[in-house]
């Protein structure tokens, strides 16, 4: 499990983080001003770090410069948009740059391709009682391997790490198969379909009305 | 340079002109002298012949023939040995007596032509390269007239002219080379001032304007520095004020920007979490507070926006306002939202007018009751009272809550400034209500005054000048 630690003074921004990141399948822990981040900072360690930049008394400035040399990687999560401002985070050492408002899918991609620069993926992920292991590509469950091919396995991965949150066909589409989406849901319902079959999903993977589908 | 310039051509000019009249004056003058001289000359050798005539008729051997004339011609010369005299005898077709190795340099019938009797005229002639003055004279015998010609030669005045002029050029020129020299000096030193003023016009045009120039004399020039001083001193300060406005106004905008992102950002992140996930009784409800907590902020931001707004571009409406009916209806709007907190509004008119736009002035009080309320906790009291002075009457609005910082209470009128964001946000505030209320009290000309004390509570204080009440 990844831990994610979240700095910001807005009190509703900080649950809107922490709920939907822990739902993602993080473990987030959050401050509400510079300090509580130095103390917490002090005694834990941890995979990734998202900082607002306008905090009391210490800015995100300095807590990012506090932060970086214990090799934590920084999103700055920020309501300050100018060009310059963007420019100044980034060259102050922060992997990525998010103005508020953000659309949360965006902000977790981001965090993904972070972490995986970082090499802190999670190679092994579970969901319930099967655990897939994203390098060997092989998913294990209590009954037995399961054999799966190349895009149903992708396809498994994409829905574990998008737990309860409704996916877009096109997205899904764009992200497992790697090209744009001509309108023909044919390939991804049939996969579905597989899926559903060879892992007892039918119940947990739902279609989702004008949507598309979601593994709760 | 262009100083230079005219002062060396004046000079020139000068020098041109005095040496040219200079020296044709002494030239005129040498030539003169020999005029004079060939004159007298032709007068002495004139003399000379007569007397040799008279001596050959006192010895009856004079006849007026030509031989004699030669022998007379060469008598008088010969007297005149040890001078350069050049004459000739002639009568009016031909000459009688000439000197073999210096003959006449010219037609001597021209000058012996109309010459009349008695009298002597001379003329000027150049041969080869020299220059001759010859004179005339005429003396009668038997009836005859016979004349005397002689010349002088006054090369040599030509020549010494000619030396003379070209001494003086080269004097002119080492001389207008000195004077030029010593001018460009002068007018360097005299200029320095200008071309420092101008270094440092240069400096402010490239954006220093802290610079000044330095006075050094009491002269036009120094009188010149003094006002360009003012001037840049006028600039500087201008471009400081507008440079302070402008930082003003990047700052609200910022400001604004981000009161205006934070909440939409909680709006749309839990809108967007209620619709694509499926979230727990628990979940959801959270969401939806948060979704309206925040909107409610946006609201009233943006209301208080508006409002500055519309006072920037609105005049007030100014009437009679009787003090105890309008600080009564204050209570009315403010006291139950205080009440909802357990906080009691407390209200002590006084008995007196004043003037003012009752709409805005209501907002006013609103918003200083309001953030009285704000500190404030449960179980205590906020105070709106007024009071008379000499010529005034002064509104309070006390209460017993957190207090404001020292440090910050310049600050608490800036657009979106809050001194406890969390305790303000949390209480839906935007930082603006004091800003609004500074304001509308500007356009009244009257000033807020703050008292505080961190933990004890804050006065805020306001004096309008007393109206008149009527009969």
């Amino acid at each position: 499990m990844l831990e994610i630690l979240i700095v910001e003074d807005e009190a509703p921004i900080r649950d809107l983080l922490s709920m939907n990141l822990t739902r993602a399948g993080y473990h987030c822990t959050a401050a509400a001003d510079g300090r509580q981040a130095a103390i917490l900072l002090e005694t834990h360690t941890y995979d990734l770090a998202l900082l607002d930049i306008m905090l009391p008394e210490v800015n995100g400035y300095e807590l990012l410069d506090y932060i970086r040399p214990m090799g934590i990687p920084v999103i700055f999560l920020t309501a300050k948009t100018a060009v310059d401002d963007r420019v100044k985070g980034l060259l102050a050492g922060a992997e990525d740059y998010i103005t508020k408002p953000f659309a949360m899918a965006e902000l977790q991609a981001r965090m993904e391709v972070v972490l995986r620069r970082f090499h802190k993926v999670d190679s092994r992920l579970t969901y319930d009682n099967m655990e897939i292991d994203v390098e060997s590509r092989k998913v294990m469950t209590p009954e037995g391997p399961v054999s799966l091919t190349p895009k149903e396995f992708d396809l498994l991965v994409l829905l574990v790490r998008n737990r309860g949150v409704a996916l877009f066909r096109s997205r899904i589409f764009q992200i497992v198969w790697e090209s744009d989406f001509e309108g023909d849901t044919r390939t991804l319902d049939l996969h579905i379909q597989r899926l559903r079959k060879k892992l007892h999903l039918e119940d947990r993977l739902k279609t989702v009305y004008r949507v598309g589908y979601r593994l709760d | 340079m262009k100083v230079l310039f005219w002062n060396m051509l004046l000079i020139a000019a000068a020098f041109g002109i005095s040496g040219y009249l200079l020296m044709n004056r002494s030239f005129q003058i040498s030539m003169d002298l020999e005029v004079q001289h060939v004159m007298s000359e032709n007068q002495l050798i004139i003399a000379g012949v007569e007397t040799e005539m008279v001596n050959r008729i006192l010895q009856n051997s004079f006849f007026g023939k030509e031989e004699e004339w030669q022998t007379i011609g060469n008598e008088v010369l010969e007297s005149l040995k040890g001078t350069d005299i050049c004459f000739q005898i002639r009568n009016e077709e031909q000459a009688l007596f000439e000197e073999q190795e210096r003959p006449m340099d010219t037609d001597t019938n021209l000058l012996t032509g109309d010459l009349e009797e008695g009298r002597k005229q001379y003329i000027f002639y150049t041969d080869a390269d020299r220059y001759y003055v010859a004179a005339a004279g005429s003396f009668s015998f038997s009836d005859h007239t016979y004349y005397v010609v002689n010349q002088r030669d006054i090369s040599s005045v030509y020549i010494e002219q000619e030396l003379q002029a070209q001494y003086y050029r080269y004097l002119t020129g080492a001389l207008l080379i000195l004077c030029a020299v010593v001018l460009s000096v002068i007018t360097g030193v005299l200029t320095a001032p200008i071309r420092r003023l101008k270094k440092t016009t240069g400096r402010i045009a490239e954006g220093n304007y802290r610079t000044r120039a330095r006075i050094h004399s009491k002269d036009e020039i120094g009188s010149l520095a003094k006002d360009f001083n003012v001037m840049a001193e006028a600039v500087e300060n201008n471009i400081n004020e507008l440079e302070e406005e402008n930082r003003r106004k990047e700052e609200f905008v910022a400001n604004f920007t981000h009161e205006l992102k934070t909440p939409l950002t909680s709006v749309i992140g839990y809108a967007e979490m209620l619709s694509a996930q499926d979230l727990t009784m628990e979940e959801r409800q959270k969401a939806a507070e948060y979704i309206f907590h925040e909107g409610v902020r946006l609201e009233n931001m943006s209301m208080k926006l508006f409002e500055m707004f519309l006072l920037n571009q609105e005049d007030l409406v100014m009437h009679r306002i009787y003090v105890p009916d309008f600080m009564e209806s204050i209570g009315d709007s403010a006291g139950p939202l205080a009440e909802a907190d357990g906080i009691k509004l407390i209200v002590q008119p006084v008995n007196a007018c004043i003037c003012g736009d009752g709409t805005l002035l209501k907002t006013v009080f609103i918003n200083m009751i309001d953030n009285a309320r704000k500190a404030s906790v449960d179980g205590q009291s906020i105070l709106f009272r007024s009071y008379v002075t000499e010529d005034g009457v002064v509104f309070e609005v006390k209460d017993h809550g957190c207090g404001i910082p020292a440090e910050d209470l310049h600050k608490i009128t800036e657009a979106f400034y809050m001194v406890d964001k969390s305790r303000s946000r949390q209480k839906g505030g935007a930082g603006l209500g004091l800003s609004l209320a500074a304001k509308i009290l500007e356009k009244h000309g009257a000033a807020l005054e703050v008292e505080s004390a961190v933990g004890e509570g804050t006065i805020m204080r306001v004096e309008f000048d007393r109206e008149q009440e009527e009969e």
